[in-house]
């Protein structure tokens, strides 16, 4: 910054110092912030390709295992639809392009969307916009300026997956050429890009930071249910053509690339962007849908701490039940397909990892703990996302204004986590239900007791993230959201990672999801569930205590 | 400074919440009754941040039906003290006591009985002005929705729109609604006007006259010292975490100079061996000057010389803080006097 100063002489002000124009300004702000993130999306997808290579290799070194695991994935409506069509499996590169490209693409987005909806609409929300503004600058040029900070974390995140793509090909068989490297790399990276520009667009179109997120995350939701539809019904596969996603599964870096696909793909994005921009010279503070600020008075649930958090919080609960029951219900739907094809694959089962090995039962049961695995983890991204907004009422001074009355401290964040532990135990729980629900449309042996038990048991360890997070706000609260996300993407990365390859059981044990039973492939394990709970209890008792005496902490 | 007014102007005896025993001798009769109509006491209130001292030994009390004016410049320690009365931030020493409570150990019994104005005003965006007055009066535990209305016609306040469309004056009227409607036996005021227009803010004044009248204790933590000027019984003013001085403006004025201006037929008269006379400024037949101390001989001079208009006026809030923060600024950067000769 201070390079690009420049000095001229006033005879009157003495120096002036003259400093580069306010988009330029935002945009080494923002990217400054993107670069770190996006950077280690890069490398975390490195990292996968890396032990989806090593599991390859060691589970089809030969054809005729390669054949049984293309027999197994081909007819696994379930996988299709969770991960994507499958193409012929038989090299190393074919299987990492399927397994890789079919999660991260959808990860990556929802990150692009949270960070260009708080870029876009959460900064303009919380007046810091305006300081850019009150500059040599219009409304249209900060949007550009912003999009060109967001895109500095998008090419850092393709420059980290192809370098580390590259690094992960020597030593696991893997022999991708440049350009095969590049377009592995630039899946994810424009994935992310469409949906940066989506939660740009909805920036414009709404006019607060959760209605652009939410809008954005819908378009994300249809995005991913078309894709899934067009790959698992033969009927409806013209549907793929009509998702951004399922035109980044055409590419197939590793397999016979079409690297043409790539060019809708950032046509959307410039599209997106384009009408984004023109959307931009409105009234700040302003929508392109009309959102009117006068309502009527609606004083229900506004008698109490705890009623405060459900009014709230209701709209963010609700989308999260019923992302749980329709993800329940969809994949449910597959059990049976998905069941037969696990219960006839060994190299499926190893697939699962050690987590799966010993289970004694195959089939269904054994699909549905890989989905309930990923109900873990979303229970867990919830339960950090509560807890984060719990620190950020202490951070923006809400806090201070409740706790400057008849409120308890005590009361205060026991409401708040007692609402987040009711959330947390129902989403998994309804998932459950839901997933049986689905599989008994299919005449799926699965019974209600053991996924409602599934259910209960993938609520654990999201629970205990809640009691150690209720810990670490009691004790260092700044660190609340870093210690939550950082642990989820902890523990994700190494169930992704320790499916495939070995890692050290002490770095295993680090992973809270890593003790959790899989159920339903073998029952719920009723002493980690309980050890899980008593340890969440106590570490939130003593993070509750601290709280009650500590100084209250703004930003 | 005086010693009496750096400790403050009241006893501070044990507070017991009861009235001075009728029988008691007449010295500390009145001691005791002072002591059961304070409302606010520190003793010694201090708090550090690791190295940085935000506040030390601050002693100060408020009485029942005063305003107390809480002045100081940007970073003084004026914020960290409320949040330290509010009971939101613990002191490294020292106590705080509301109504004879901890406001620490206590706190929920003080905040029963007290009502708190931001000077920024952290609300919920997605509330309306009208659910967020209702919420504010529930968390509190008591309002009084009659005089709640009557305030949101006096400070002109629409309750039908969302937080999120209220200028930062609005949002501010929502937090003094709230505070005043709970007619608390103590308001604490942290820069309450800041966002308001000069009707609001007159509006205001006229609000917190009448809670004075009521009995109602203010503290008043304000930067606008005319605002304090006009409403405060004693002002306490706060430098760099310490009190630099507390009392009536009164007892204040005697520490500042008297300004002079007279107007004479003929050249205005020398005044340059008078004692206590400083920047006499001549303009035609104009003279203008301050004065320290007794007046007598300055008058005798001025009167010699016949003066057709003669104005006196006492020092202004503004010039009485700028004075004690200059000479505070000055004595800090005096290579003979360390900060201790401060105090």
């Amino acid at each position: 910054m201070s390079a690009s100063a420049t000095t001229t002489a006033s005879p009157t002000t003495g120096a002036v110092r003259r400093y580069r124009l306010p988009q330029f300004v935002l945009a080494q702000f923002i990217a400054v912030r993107a670069l770190r993130s996006g950077a280690a999306w890069g490398l975390a997808i490195g990292a996968y390709i890396y032990a989806s290579a090593v599991g390859y290799r060691d589970l089809a070194p030969t054809s005729a295992a390669r054949q049984v695991l293309l027999d197994s994935l081909s007819s696994n409506v379930g996988l299709v639809a969770l991960l994507g069509q499958t193409p012929r499996i038989d090299t190393v590169g074919v299987f990492v392009d399927w397994r890789a490209l079919g999660v991260w693409p959808v990860v990556v987005s929802v990150w692009a969307i949270l960070l260009s909806t708080k870029v876009l609409r959460g900064e303009e929300s919380a007046g810091r916009l305006e300081l850019f503004l009150s500059g040599a600058t219009t409304a249209r040029r900060a949007v550009l300026g912003a999009v060109a900070g967001m895109c500095a974390g998008l090419a850092a995140m393709f420059v980290c997956t192809a370098v580390a793509t590259a690094a992960a090909s020597r030593h696991t068989g893997l022999t991708p050429d440049t350009g095969q490297v590049l377009a592995l790399a630039a899946v994810p990276t424009l994935a992310a890009a469409v949906f940066m520009a989506v939660g740009a667009l909805s920036s414009q179109l709404m006019a607060t930071r959760a209605r652009a997120a939410g809008l954005a995350s819908a378009v994300l939701g249809a995005a991913f249910m078309l894709r899934a539809l067009g790959d698992s019904a033969p009927a409806a596969s013209a549907l793929v053509y009509a998702s951004p996603l399922g035109w980044l599964e055409k590419v197939h870096p590793l397999g016979t690339l079409s690297v043409g696909w790539l060019v809708p793909v950032a046509g959307l994005v410039v599209v997106l962007v384009a009408v984004t921009v023109a959307l931009a010279g409105r009234d700040l503070g302003a929508s392109t849908i009309a959102h009117s600020d006068q309502a009527k008075a609606r004083t229900r649930l506004l008698g109490s701490p705890l009623g405060l958090v459900l009014r709230l919080n209701r709209g963010s609960l609700a989308a999260w039940v019923l992302a749980s029951v329709v993800a329940g219900l969809l994949y449910g739907s597959f059990a049976q397909s998905a069941g037969k094809a696990f219960a006839s694959s060994s190299v499926l089962k190893r697939l699962g990892g050690d987590l799966v090995a010993s289970a004694q039962h195959a089939g269904a049961r054994l699909y549905a703990g890989v989905i309930f695995l990923i109900v873990m983890t979303l229970v867990m991204a919830y339960v950090a996302s509560a807890m984060s907004n719990v620190r950020e009422q202490e951070a923006t001074g809400l806090l201070d204004n409740l706790l400057v009355r008849s409120v308890r401290r005590s009361g205060w964040l026991a409401g708040r986590v007692a609402v987040a532990a009711v959330a947390a135990a129902a989403i998994a729980v309804f998932a459950g239900v839901a997933f049986w629900v689905g599989a008994s449309s299919q005449h799926s042996a699965l019974g209600l007791r053991e996924l409602l038990l599934a259910g209960v048991n993938a609520a654990a360890p999201a629970l205990a993230l809640l009691g150690l997070l209720v810990f670490v706000f009691g004790f260092v609260p700044r660190w609340t959201s870093l210690v939550g996300y950082g642990l989820l993407a902890w523990a994700f990365l190494l169930e992704m990672l320790g499916s495939a390859v070995h890692i050290n059981h002490w770095v295993m044990d680090t992973s809270l999801l890593h003790h959790v039973a899989l159920a339903p492939v073998v029952d719920p394990n009723w002493r980690i569930v309980a050890t899980y709970l008593g340890a969440g209890v106590v570490l939130a008792l003593a993070g509750g205590w601290r709280f009650n005496v500590r100084d209250l902490a703004a930003e | 400074m005086s010693q009496t007014n750096r400790t403050g102007a009241h006893a501070r005896t044990a507070l017991d919440g009861e009235r001075a025993d009728p029988a008691a001798t007449a010295g500390l009769g009145r001691d005791h009754e002072a002591a059961a109509d304070v409302v606010l006491r520190t003793q010694a209130l201090t708090k550090h941040y690791g190295s940085t001292v935000a506040l030390q030994d601050l002693t100060i009390e408020a009485r029942r039906g005063e305003v107390l004016g809480f002045l100081g410049p940007n970073g003084a320690g004026k914020t960290t003290t409320i949040r330290l009365l509010l009971g939101l931030i613990g002191p490294t020493s020292g106590q705080a006591e509301i109504f004879g409570l901890d406001v620490r150990a206590q706190r929920r019994a003080v905040h029963a009985r007290t009502a708190y104005v931001p000077g920024e005003a952290a609300l919920w965006p997605s509330l309306t002005g009208a659910e967020t007055l209702h919420l504010l009066a529930r968390m509190h535990g008591r309002t009084d929705v009659a005089y709640r209305d009557e305030l949101v016609q006096a400070f002109d306040f629409d309750p039908s729109r969302k937080v999120r469309g209220y200028s930062k004056g609005n949002k501010q009227k929502i937090n003094l609604i709230a505070a005043l409607a709970t007619r608390a036996d103590l308001l604490i005021l942290d820069e309450p006007t800041s966002g308001l227009d000069p009707l609001m803010e007159q509006a205001f004044r006229e609000c917190v006259l009448q809670a004075k009248g009521n009995g109602q204790t203010v503290f008043l933590s304000s930067h606008i010292l005319a605002e304090a000027e006009a409403l405060c019984d004693r002002v306490a003013i706060l430098s760099a975490g310490q009190l630099v001085e507390v009392g009536t403006l009164a007892q204040m004025r005697h520490l500042s100079a008297l300004s002079v201006e007279a107007t004479f037929p003929g050249p205005p008269p020398t005044l340059d061996q008078l004692r206590g006379v400083s920047n006499v400024r001549v303009s035609g037949h104009q003279l203008s000057c301050q004065v320290r101390g007794p007046i007598d001989e300055l008058l005798a001079v001025l009167a010699a010389a016949h003066p057709t208009t003669l104005l006196s006026r006492e020092p202004s809030l503004e010039e009485l803080f700028l004075s004690l923060y200059g000479q505070r600024e000055r004595r800090n950067h005096s290579p003979e006097q360390g900060p201790d000769d401060v105090s």
